[in-house]
C-alpha cells in the first residue's frame, strides 16, 4: 500500500547537508532528543499531499553541520493510512531512491524494548545504516530492570547509544555517532519478518543482552488505581476540569488586577505627559487601550498553558483521553481529540497543534474544524463586556449569579457546537479508506523536566504573543486611524452645528463621520437583521483579525462619547438611523445576538494561519472561515428572533 | 510494491483464525488480572488492522492481561509486551486468546 | 513475561574478523557440543551439501562457517529456518569430538569481547599458550596486569567463569607465571627510591 510520490516528498527544507532521520514510537523521547540536538533551530513544513507536519533541524557538532529530520512517531513501517505511507516512503529505499537519509537513528524506549525491537527489525530489513539510541535507561533501572548495552549491541550487530533525556552528554554521544556514520556496524543478516521467527529473534536478543524486564511500575499502577477508578477517577477528572475553569476566572484575578492597574497608570501618564492631542489619543486609545485590554488576560492564558503542559508532561493527558474516549466516540472522534479540544479552551492555536497526536487524518481535520468553537480566552474580554451590558452583577438566576450562569451557558454552547461540528465533518469526510483502529499507549507517570514544560509553554505562547504584538497592535492602530479620519477643521464642525470647543461633541462628530462609520454603514444590510448598527459592525469587522480588538474598538467609540465613563456610554448608546432608530443599541436581544455571534464566528487570523500550516493547504482555513461565518450569522439571527419572541 | 512493503504485508497470513475452538476466546471477555496467551486473530478482522496489532506487540505466543476498563466499560487497558496499551472493545473482541488455567 | 516456544528463539551474531562465520545464539541449550556432523531437517540437508566449511557447537551457540561461494545475506534466512526446525528434534543431532578447536574459537571470542576489553583497558593482555585435546588450557597474562597482586582474584576468576559457562568440556586452566606470588621485595619496587 505504498504510494509513490515523485521525489518521495523528501525534498529537504534545508538541502546540501547530510540528513539523518529520527525514527521511533511516540512517547519514546524523540521530541526531547530532537529538541536537544536542534535547540530552537527547527523548521516546520508539511509533507506533500497529507496533513502531517514535518520537522527538520540542524545540529552543530565540532565543525560539522548535520540535518535531522524528526519523523512522526510510529510503531511500524507497515502503513495503514496515506499519512503513514509518506513516512515509510522516506525510509523505504525503493521509494526514497536518491533522497534516502544518510543514516537512520532508531529511538527505542528501554522499558518497552520487547515491543520496540519489532520496529527496529523492520528498519534493519531496509539494509540502511541504522544506529540505536536507547532512552529511559534511568527509568529502567528505577524499576529494577536492566540491560547490558554492549551485549545488546553485539546481539543486534548495531551501534547502541544509551541516553538519558535532558542530559547533555547523551546529545553529544548521538552527535558523535552521526559524524562517525561511515563506521556504523551492520549485521550480516537482517532479522526475520515472519511473526514467530521475529518473536524468537526478539526474545533471543533480549536474553543475550541480559534484559531484565522492568517491574510493573507500581507507582503508576497505584496512582492509576485512583485516577482511573470508575468512581474516584471520574470525580478527580471532574475536579481537574473544574480547577481548569477556576484558573480562568478566579486564580488569575489578582494578577489581572495588577496588569489592569499598570495599564491604568500608564494611561494616566500618557494623557498627562503627552500634550499633542492626536498623539495622546493615539497612545492611550490605540496603543494602551488595545494592548491593555488583551494583556490583562495574559496571566490567565499563561497559567492555562502551564497547566496543560504539566498535564501533558506528567502523563495525565493520556488518562484524560482514556476516560473521555467513549464520549468522544459518540462524535465519531477518539479520546486524544478531547485533549486537543481542552487545550483550545486556552487558545485554539495550541489546540489545533495538539491534533498531531491523532493518527487518523479524518479525525485531525474534524477536530481542527471544531477547535475554534471551543470558548478560547480571547472571547472572554468580549463576553465580560457584553454580559455586563446584559445583566447587572447582582442579578441572580435562582441560587446562581446571573452573570456566571450566562458565562457558563456560553461555554456549554461552544462545547456542544464543537462536538456537533466534529461529528458533521467526520461524517462528510467521506467513507474512503478503512476506519483506523483506536489504540493508545499509556505511559508511566513521569516528572517532567522544567525545561520540557518551559519549552511546551513557550511553543503554545509563541503564536499567541505574536498575535498580540502584531495582529492586534496593527488592527487597533488601523481602527484608531479609521475612527479619527478624515480630519475635520473647526470651520467644518461649526458648519455642521457642532461646537469645536466641546470635546465630547467634537469627538462624537469625528467618529460619526469617520471612515470607519462609512464602512460600518456600508455593511449595514448584512447585519441589520441581527440588530447591529454601524458601531457594532465596525467592531465585528475589526475583530475578524482578533476577537479582543472588539473591546478596544468599542472602547474607543464609547470613550469618544463619554471619556470618563465609557461603560455607561455603551449602556445608553442609541441607534442613529434605520429600523431601530432611537432605541437603546445594546438591548437584550441585540446583546444576546452579539454573544451568540461571537460563539460561532471565526475571528482570528492567527487561527486561520495555523490551520493552513497544520493541514498544508489554505483549503481548510477557507472552509473553516466560510462555515463558521455562515453559522454565526444564522445562529445570531435565530437567537435574536427567539429572544424577541420570548420577551 | 517494494520489497520492504511486500515483506511487511505478507506477515499475518498464518495467524488468522476462521473457527475459534472452545478454548480460544476473545480478548474482550478476559477478566482483569487473568493472564492469557495470544493465539491469533479472528478472520473477520481486516489485514491492515491485524498487522498493526502485531506491530503493537500482539504476537501469537505473547502474554496478555487486562489491567482495567474505563468507567464507561470502554476502552480497555491491556498489558502486553511489557507495556500498557489501550484498545476499544471492538478490536479486542477480534483478538483470540487462551487462558493459562 | 512472554511464553515463547524456546526452539524458535535464535539470533545471529557477527564474529570478529571472520566474515565467513556467524555464531547462532540459542536461548535453549544445544543438544550437544563439539563438531556437528548430523542434523535433522533442512539444516541437515545444508550440512550434507557442504554449505559449511565447519560447524562447531558450544552450549548456547552454533558456529557456522559458510562456504566461499555463498553469502550470509543470501542464505541467512534459510539457515535460520533450518536451525529452528532442527532444534525441534534435539535427539537427532550428532556430534564428534572437537574440543581443541571449540576451545580455541570460544576463547578467541571471549578475549575479543568485553572480558578482553576489560583486561586491555587495564593495560593487560591474555594469550593462550597451550590448548590440549583433553580440554586443559594454559593462558599467559602479560603487560601491566602480570604484576598486579589482585590479578588472582579478579582476572583469573573472571576469565575462568566466563569460559566454564560456555564450554562444558573445558578442563583445567593453568596460568603461565601464575606461581609467581607477589613478594615483599616486589612491593618495595613500587615505593619511590633515591636510587636511580
Amino acid at each position: 500500500m505504498t504510494l509513490r510520490h515523485p521525489g518521495s516528498g523528501a525534498v529537504q527544507l534545508t538541502p546540501q547537508l547530510e540528513r539523518f532521520a529520527l525514527v521511533g514510537s511516540p512517547n519514546a523521547g524523540k521530541t526531547t532528543l530532537f529538541n536537544g540536538l536542534t535547540g530552537l533551530r527547527a523548521k516546520t513544513g508539511n509533507y506533500p499531499g497529507v496533513t502531517v507536519s514535518r520537522y527538520e533541524g540542524v545540529t552543530r557538532f565540532s565543525g560539522h553541520e548535520l540535518l535531522i529530520e524528526d519523523l512522526p512517531g510510529t510503531y511500524s513501517l507497515d502503513p495503514i493510512s496515506p499519512d503513514e505511507s509518506i513516512v515509510s516512503g522516506i525510509i523505504d529505499p525503493e521509494v526514497a531512491e536518491h533522497d534516502q537519509p544518510r543514516g537512520l537513528i532508531a529511538l527505542l524506549d528501554a522499558t518497552s524494548l520487547r515491543r520496540s525491537l519489532g520496529l527496529l527489525a523492520q528498519l534493519m530489513t531496509t539494509r540502511q545504516p541504522v544506529a540505536v539510541v536507547l532512552t529511559f535507561t534511568d527509568e529502567l533501572a528505577r524499576r529494577q530492570g536492566r540491560v547490558d548495552v554492549a551485549a545488546l549491541s553485539r546481539a543486534l550487530g548495531l551501534r547502541v547509544i544509551p541516553v538519558i533525556s535532558g542530559r547533555g552528554d547523551g546529545v553529544r554521544a548521538v552527535q558523535e555517532a552521526m559524524v562517525e556514520v561511515d563506521s556504523w556496524p551492520a549485521p550480516a543478516i537482517v532479522p526475520p519478518s515472519d511473526h514467530d521467527e521475529l518473536r524468537g529473534w526478539v526474545d533471543s536478543v533480549l536474553a543475550a543482552a541480559g534484559y531484565q524486564v522492568p517491574e510493573i511500575d507500581s507507582r503508576t499502577r497505584r496512582i492509576d488505581g485512583l485516577l482511573l477508578h470508575p468512581v474516584s477517577g471520574t470525580l478527580i477528572f471532574l475536579a481537574v476540569m473544574y480547577a481548569f475553569f477556576q484558573i480562568i476566572f478566579t486564580v488569575a484575578a489578582p494578577m489581572q488586577d495588577q496588569v489592569e492597574a499598570f495599564f491604568g497608570w500608564l494611561g494616566g501618564l500618557a494623557s498627562e505627559g503627552i500634550t499633542i492631542g492626536w498623539l495622546s489619543s493615539f497612545v492611550s486609545d490605540a496603543l494602551l487601550g488595545g494592548l491593555g485590554g488583551v494583556l490583562v488576560f495574559l496571566p490567565q492564558i499563561m497559567l492555562l498553558f502551564v497547566m496543560i503542559a504539566l498535564m501533558e508532561g506528567t502523563g495525565y493527558m493520556s488518562r484524560a483521553a482514556f476516560l473521555m474516549d467513549r464520549v468522544m466516540a459518540r462524535a465519531g472522534l477518539e479520546g486524544r481529540a478531547f485533549v486537543a479540544l481542552l487545550s483550545s479552551l486556552a487558545c485554539a492555536i495550541p489546540g489545533i497543534m495538539a491534533t498531531r497526536s491523532l493518527p487518523s487524518a479524518k479525525d485531525r481535520i474534524a477536530t481542527i474544524m471544531a477547535a475554534p468553537l471551543m470558548t478560547c480566552s480571547a472571547r472572554l474580554p468580549v463576553y465580560v463586556m457584553l454580559i455586563a451590558l446584559l445583566v447587572s452583577p447582582d442579578a441572580k438566576l435562582g441560587p446562581f449569579g446571573a452573570q456566571g450562569t450566562v458565562m457558563f451557558g456560553l461555554y456549554l454552547l461552544g462545547a456542544v457546537s464543537a462536538m456537533s461540528a466534529a461529528w458533521v465533518f467526520k461524517r462528510i469526510g467521506g467513507r474512503s479508506g478503512i476506519a483506523l483502529p483506536f489504540y493508545m499507549e499509556m505511559p508511566s507517570y513521569r516528572l517532567p523536566s522544567l525545561r520540557t514544560v518551559a519549552l511546551t509553554v513557550w511553543e503554545s505562547s509563541k503564536a499567541f504573543l505574536r498575535k498580540v504584538t502584531s495582529i492586534i497592535m496593527i488592527t487597533t492602530i488601523v481602527m484608531w486611524a479609521l475612527l479619527n479620519l478624515p480630519l475635520h477643521s473647526d470651520a467644518d464642525m461649526l458648519a455642521a452645528g457642532v461646537d469645536p470647543t466641546d470635546e465630547v461633541a467634537a469627538s462624537a462628530y469625528v467618529i460619526d463621520n469617520s471612515l470607519a462609520a462609512s464602512v460600518g454603514n456600508a455593511v449595514e444590510p448584512v447585519f441589520e437583521p441581527l440588530g447591529f448598527d454601524w458601531r457594532i459592525n465596525i467592531g465585528v469587522l475589526s475583530s475578524l483579525a482578533a476577537r479582543e480588538v472588539f473591546v478596544a474598538t468599542l472602547g474607543q467609540v464609547a470613550a469618544a462619547q463619554n471619556p470618563d465613563n465609557p461603560g455607561s456610554a455603551l449602556q445608553t448608546m442609541t441607534v442613529d438611523s434605520g429600523a431601530r432608530a432611537g432605541e437603546k443599541l445594546f438591548d437584550t436581544a441585540t446583546v444576546i445576538a452579539l454573544l451568540v455571534f461571537f460563539v460561532y464566528a471565526m475571528q482570528c487570523m492567527s487561527t486561520l494561519g495555523v490551520i493552513r500550516r497544520e493541514t498544508g493547504t489554505w483549503r481548510w482555513s477557507l472552509i473553516a472561515f466560510g462555515y463558521l461565518s455562515v453559522l454565526a450569522w444564522v445562529m445570531a439571527f435565530a437567537a435574536r428572533s427567539l429572544t424577541l419572541a420570548l420577551l | 510494491m517494494t520489497m520492504v512493503s511486500e515483506v511487511l504485508s505478507a506477515r499475518c497470513i498464518n495467524c488468522r483464525i476462521t473457527r475459534p475452538t472452545g478454548t480460544q476466546v476473545p480478548l474482550s471477555t478476559l477478566k482483569a488480572g487473568v493472564k492469557a496467551v495470544l493465539v491469533g486473530f479472528d478472520d473477520s478482522l481486516d489485514a491492515p488492522t491485524t498487522r498493526r496489532l502485531m506491530d503493537l506487540g500482539f504476537l501469537p505466543g505473547r502474554c496478555v492481561e487486562l489491567v482495567r476498563k474505563a468507567p464507561m466499560r470502554d476502552p480497555l487497558m491491556f498489558r502486553v509486551c511489557d507495556y500498557e496499551l489501550v484498545l476499544r472493545g471492538a478490536q479486542a473482541g477480534k483478538i483470540l486468546v487462551q487462558t493459562e488455567a | 513475561m512472554s511464553t515463547t516456544s524456546a526452539a524458535f528463539a535464535v539470533h545471529a551474531e557477527q564474529v570478529d574478523h571472520d566474515p565467513r562465520a556467524l555464531r547462532w545464539v540459542s536461548m535453549s541449550t544445544l543438544p550437544g557440543t563439539g563438531r556437528l556432523v548430523r542434523c535433522p531437517g533442512s539444516l541437515g540437508e545444508l550440512l550434507d551439501q557442504d554449505w559449511f566449511t565447519d560447524a562447531l557447537a558450544e552450549r548456547h551457540g552454533l558456529w557456522l562457517w559458510l562456504r566461499d561461494d555463498l553469502s550470509w545475506s543470501g542464505v541467512g534466512q534459510q539457515v535460520r529456518r533450518g536451525l529452528v526446525g532442527a532444534l525441534r528434534a534435539p535427539d537427532q543431532w550428532g556430534f564428534e569430538d572437537a574440543t581443541e578447536d571449540l576451545i580455541r574459537v570460544v576463547l578467541r571470542d571471549v578475549l575479543a569481547g568485553e572480558t578482553g576489553e576489560y583486561i586491555r583497558s587495564h593495560g593487560g593482555n591474555i594469550e593462550p599458550t597451550r590448548i590440549s585435546a583433553d580440554g586443559s588450557v594454559e593462558l599467559e597474562l602479560s603487560g601491566a596486569c602480570s604484576d598486579c597482586p589482585a590479578r588472582g582474584i579478579t582476572l583469573h576468576d573472571r576469565v575462568e567463569s566466563v569460559l566454564r559457562e560456555r564450554l562444558t568440556d573445558l578442563g583445567e586452566i593453568s596460568w603461565h607465571n601464575a606461581h609467581r606470588e607477589s613478594s615483599p621485595q616486589r612491593l618495595f619496587h613500587l615505593l619511590p627510591t633515591r636510587r636511580r
